[in-house]
């Protein structure tokens, strides 16, 4: 009975969130003027050298079609751009702050909502907003449960995906729990990242995903500390038994994604994880993998989510930021986004919106085997209310950082 | 004949010699005196002889202190004692933490071996100087402490190199006559170069000059 | 003493508010975000105690002892090393290759030594690489070869970088000692060479390189850089952890990060406290030691090894700067080949546009904060008062501060305050901080050949006429040209290396070389990190090495001139 009353006033906040455009087209080009000799400081996680071309792509064209500037701050982890708005806030800082873009999705986004820390709501402004699937409960407007309500614009779609070499494993566990048994008989070839990365907190989530007894729970905030050691007793239960199989023992952790992708790659370890489905075609275009390497998702389907872009309440260059977030949707960008000779992500636009001529770049984008087909990745679970993602990560270091 | 060199020969490598051919043997409780003008080789001589002779001179020739032969051990196994121009006692130390550095672990114990010091002390005329910082010492006392530490040392033979020639005109003949009556007491060879004919009077032992090559 | 106001005294307390002044404000705010979080964020769940939440912080103890033991550890080991390198060094002409490589590692940034010392000793890295050559285990091993919990592979990336430092500190202070008589006064009384050196020598060099070494102290107990890369994960170090805490976007998290800040303040003086009892009890029973006379040989039989160990750390520091340079032109290098399977310029030429752009900006904050460094300590030459008692001790120790305060612990707190004033994310700002570190070095290595220039040149040029101002410009200057010259090389390295300064007070908006390298230690291509801890490394190399060439060139045509080896 609870669940329902949640359930419809979840359904009301998007109903709410869902906004007609607020900008003609008259003011769209006042945006676009305004923008023009801007220098956009775009703060997106540096660690994937792809990322970082594409963006680096994304600049080059900014400059030549609106004459504006980007500037790629490269961060080890959103949350260091996040903290960075936070403290220009509590020093008074309420303009010409110091960041226009950021990358950003989940509790980052929570957080910066729940404070107030953002710019908006101007994803209904953006022209090209009309390729998107925007209707209410679809993933570009839901990022882990909490409603967008048009403060931040998508951009490319995460899966999360495992990475394994064909010539190493031959046939890849299909769950969790298998893949916790596969640790014991191959002990130290296994582990996540830290949990207080992104990434490492996923891990964590997907397990709970198939371990929790009634997932739906998760949709919804976390009630009491007492509710949450309930609930994930069999977690925790399930990790001790796995973590003196993981790498140095449980004792340590890779730093993130990247560090993690190393030691796979330096066959360290058997597998990798990632929430771009094109990790492992990306991989061996770059001469890091193996050619054998490649993904796969569990059979009753792995996490998804949707990489937003959002623009801080005092960005200096807040018009710049809009025409930014727009480029990133046209669809010729998101093409070559999901060109694997170049990023190999996932576009978030809906095919079915686009002319044919723009839905026939899709049809034309090369593959490799490495490279898998939407159908192939499974079903996308929802992630669950970020306040779960917070108390794992804490509960976690509290059981295991010593 | 305790302390003998025979036929040494000291040059630069690959360059100059500075010592040709030298012979001379020093008996037990003789001073031994080695005159000649400043660049004629008279400190390489003693720095061979004390075995701190830097590695760009090549010696040939033999080197005993009693029947020993000296040249491939390392100074602080030669057993000889060094007094210099500029008495060097060491900064860090008391004037006598300075003494017990120089004297030999033989003596164990604290209170005899700061009894020993004591003694060492009042012979050198620097009763009560235990605790001194050296460095408010005059020139005269700097002298004889370091010829008592050298001498608690037990050196088998002592080395001069112009021992004399910075003290004060007044002070220089009782430090000498201090320093001569302890070589003679403790019967050891010494060998002395100097540039100042009264101290080869003084020393009334054998002496040659030499010259720069 | 006298305060009448004059030139001289303007410029220093111009100097001590510019390199002070940024310290105490840092750590006001501190002490503010402490004490007053209401006036910090007016946001809920801040009610909690902020030291309360420090200690609850899961890790912490582990976190601080680390702390303790790799920071002291690497710094004891440093001095010994580097002592025993010097005794040796001393004895024997030190062959220019043996040179050529302390001074690489001296040049080269904590990061980039840190980065190829993975690349060497990672279960990964070479060295396992060469192993599984020649037996055959198929993966790399499961252990702790970095990140290690213990800190181990931190205390040797520390020790890698220390000692070459040190190394130059000791040998510019052994020359003001007489060693070579008092080592022939305390042979002939029958001690060996090792035994003069503990007894005699060190005794006497450790007053002189005793700051430097509390310099060396305070950066291995409380740096990021190089624990950020080598130090324990689960959890890493004080430093590390309160920089991840300042850097969460839990807002909840920030004022007891700034209770942790004052944690590791408190830490380093503690150990510097720890030191000097230390020194104290060193003292007196060491002096009790040398009264007992004895002269037994253990020293000489450990010495040869010690060095031996010497050598090996510096050829492994160089060797790991090499790896870089290698991974930087592979474009193939799985594990487990030994070699490349194929260099090329791809990835150079791939990063290229990029590089560019933050080796110009990192070159334009070396070289304007090195450049303000060399004009402030010229004013204050120019306008000090020599019989000042000031001068002599207390105004160098004063400008040194900021080498013995942890960075993490005011770098938060100072950029709070810019970010009121609006400073923050400024070129300035990250300038002014980049002084903070380069100035005492460019004052130290400057104050020497400048104060003891000939009195008599600057009387005779009045005598002719020539004012001061051209007597600056066109005499003690071009005397001086090599100490300005080591000066830049120095102040260039140590601005080429500053991390914290430029994160926290750049705003993210000001990368340099430095800050990408840590980025990049966090991502999945070596072949990159290779090429950006390459160029870093080669910087300050080229800074050292083009200042010895032209000093050199100088020094030939006009003997009468100080060289740079000074």
């Amino acid at each position: 009975m609870r669940n329902l009353i949640r359930i419809c006033l979840i359904s009301v906040s998007l109903i709410f969130s869902v906004t007609a455009p607020l900008l003609s087209a008259t003011d769209w080009q006042s945006v676009v003027d305004k923008s023009r000799g801007q220098t956009v400081y775009w703060n997106a996680w540096g660690g994937d050298t792809r990322t970082n071309e594409f963006i680096g792509w994304v600049g080059a064209q900014a400059k030549t079609r609106y004459g504006l500037n980007i500037k790629h701050v490269k961060l080890t982890d959103t949350a260091e751009a996040v903290s960075r708005v936070l403290s220009e806030k509590a020093a008074g800082r309420n303009s010409n702050g110091s960041i226009d873009l950021i990358w950003i999705n989940g509790p980052n986004f929570f957080s910066m909502k729940r404070e107030n820390l953002l710019f908006g709501p101007f994803v209904a402004d953006l022209p090209n907003a009309k390729f998107l699937d925007l209707s209410q409960g679809s993933p570009n407007t839901v990022d882990f449960t909490e409603p967008v309500e048009g403060l931040e614009s998508p951009w490319r779609l995460a899966k999360f995906v495992l990475i394994y070499d064909q010539a190493r494993i031959k046939e890849p566990p299909t769950s969790m729990l298998k893949l916790g048994k596969w640790a014991s008989h191959n002990p130290g070839r296994l582990t996540h990242p830290d949990p207080s990365n992104f990434m490492g907190a996923t891990f964590l989530k997907q397990a709970l995903l198939e371990l929790v007894s009634d997932a739906s729970i998760l949709q919804y905030p976390v009630e009491s500390e007492k509710q949450f050691l309930l609930e994930t007793a069999v977690l925790w239960d399930w990790y001790d038994d796995m973590r003196p199989n993981l790498w140095r023992k449980g004792n340590s952790f890779p730093e993130n994604e990247s560090v993690q992708k190393q030691l796979f790659n330096d066959g360290e370890l058997d597998f990798a994880m990632s929430f771009d489905p094109a990790v492992a075609a990306a991989g061996i275009e770059e001469g890091l993998f193996s050619k054998t390497t490649r993904v796969f998702v569990f059979e009753n389907g792995t996490l998804g989510n949707v990489s937003f872009v959002a623009i801080p309440f005092n960005a200096a260059n807040k018009d710049g930021a809009m025409v930014v977030a727009n480029l990133l949707l046209e669809p010729k960008v998101q093409a070559r986004m999901q060109n694997i000779e170049f990023l190999g992500s996932f576009t978030v636009l809906d095919l079915q919106k686009l002319d044919s001529e723009s839905r026939e770049i899709f049809d034309l984008l090369p593959s490799t085997p490495a490279l898998p087909k939407i159908e192939d990745l499974g079903q996308t679970l929802l992630e669950p209310h970020s306040s779960w993602m917070t108390f794992l990560t804490q509960e976690w270091a509290k059981r295991y950082t010593r | 004949m305790s302390l003998i060199l025979e036929e040494i020969t000291i040059s630069l490598k690959r360059g100059k010699k500075l010592i040709d051919g030298l012979s001379l043997s020093v008996a037990h409780g003789e001073i031994f005196t080695v005159m000649g003008p400043s660049g004629s080789g008279k400190s390489t001589l003693l720095d061979a002889v004390g075995g701190n002779l830097g590695k760009n001179f090549d010696l040939k020739g033999e080197l005993t202190l009693n029947e020993q032969d000296l040249l491939l051990l390392p100074p602080e196994k030669r057993n000889i004692g060094l007094l210099y121009q500029d008495a060097i006692l060491f900064p860090h130390l008391s004037v006598g933490e300075n003494l017990a550095f120089g004297l030999k672990d033989k003596k164990q114990g604290r209170a005899k071996r700061r009894a020993e010091i004591d003694k060492a002390l009042r012979q050198a005329g620097l009763d009560g100087f235990y605790d001194r910082d050296p460095a408010t010492l005059s020139g005269g006392q700097r002298s004889r402490a370091a010829l008592m530490r050298t001498l608690l040392s037990e050196p088998a033979a002592l080395l001069l190199d112009e021992p004399f020639s910075k003290l004060d005109l007044d002070m220089r003949d009782e430090i000498r006559s201090f320093v001569f009556s302890s070589i003679y007491e403790r019967n050891i060879p010494a060998l002395m170069v100097t540039h100042d004919p009264s101290d080869a009077v003084a020393a009334n032992g054998p002496s040659i000059s030499i010259q720069v090559i | 003493m006298r305060f009448a106001f004059n030139l001289g005294n303007a410029v220093q307390i111009f100097v001590f508010v510019a390199i002070l002044g940024p310290i105490f404000l840092g750590l006001f705010q501190n002490v503010v975000s402490v004490f007053g979080q209401k006036a910090y964020l007016d946001i809920a769940g801040l009610s909690a105690n902020p030291l309360h939440t420090l200690l609850s912080v899961p890790g912490l103890s582990t976190a601080v002892l680390t702390s303790l033991s790799t920071g002291i550890l690497a710094t004891v080991i440093s001095l010994w090393l580097a002592l025993i390198f010097c005794i040796i060094f001393l004895q024997k002409i030190v062959k220019s290759g043996k040179l050529a490589m302390i001074t690489m590692l001296l040049s080269a940034p904590h990061v980039a030594v840190a980065i190829g010392l993975t690349f060497l000793i990672a279960p990964s890295g070479w060295v396992f690489r060469l192993i599984a050559s020649i037996s055959n285990f198929e993966n790399p091993p499961d252990i702790f070869t970095i990140n290690d919990p213990f800190g181990v592979s931190l205390i040797a990336g520390l020790v890698v970088k220390e000692v070459p430092f040190l190394i130059f500190v000791i040998i510019a202070s052994i020359t003001q000692i007489p060693v070579k008589s008092y080592l022939c006064e305390a042979r002939a009384l029958g001690y060996d060479l090792a035994n003069c050196w503990i007894r005699i020598i060190i005794p006497q060099i450790w007053p002189l390189i005793r700051l430097p070494a509390f310099v060396v102290l305070a950066y291995s107990l409380a740096n990021v850089e190089m624990a950020v890369v080598l130090g324990p994960t689960n959890p890493p170090v004080l430093s590390v952890l309160l920089m991840r805490m300042f850097l969460s976007p839990d807002v909840t998290l920030l004022a007891p990060a700034s209770v942790g800040a004052l944690l590791q303040i408190l830490l380093v003086l503690f150990v510097f406290l720890v030191f000097y009892l230390l020194e104290v009890l060193f003292r007196f029973f060491g002096k009790i030691w040398l009264c007992i006379g004895n002269r037994s040989a253990i020293f000489g039989i450990i010495f040869p090894w010690t060095v031996q160990f010497s050598f090996c750390v510096m050829l492994l520091g160089c060797f790991s700067l090499f790896l870089s340079v290698v991974w930087s032109f592979s474009s193939h290098w799985r594990w487990p080949s030994v070699f490349p399977e194929a260099l090329s310029f791809q990835t150079w030429i791939k990063l290229a546009p990029n590089l560019v752009l933050f080796l110009g900006d990192s070159i334009l904050i070396a070289s304007l904060t090195t450049l303000s460094a060399i004009i402030i300590a010229i004013a204050w030459f120019q306008t000090e008062k020599r019989d000042n008692a000031m001068d002599g001790k207390l105004l160098p120790f004063a400008i040194c501060i900021p080498l013995f305060i942890p960075q993490i612990g005011f770098l938060f707190g100072l950029n709070s305050v810019f970010l009121k004033t609006g400073l923050s994310g400024s070129w300035f700002a990250v300038i002014w901080c980049h002084l903070l570190y380069v100035f005492p070095y460019v004052f130290i290595v400057m104050a020497n050949p400048w104060r003891s220039l000939d009195p008599r040149i600057s009387k005779s040029a009045s005598a002719l006429g020539v004012g001061p101002l051209k007597q600056l410009l066109f005499l003690k200057m071009p005397i001086l040209i090599p100490s300005i010259l080591a000066a830049s090389a120095i102040g260039i390295s140590v601005s080429i290396a500053q991390f914290l300064p430029t994160l926290f007070v750049g705003a993210g908006r000001i990368s340099t070389l430095t800050t990408e390298v840590i980025a990049l230690s966090y991502g999945s291509d070596r072949r990159i990190l290779g090429v950006v801890a390459t160029l870093q490394a080669l910087v300050p190399w080229i800074a050292y090495a083009g200042a010895f060439f032209i000093s050199r060139y100088i020094y030939n045509n006009r003997s009468g001139l100080v060289g740079i080896s000074q």
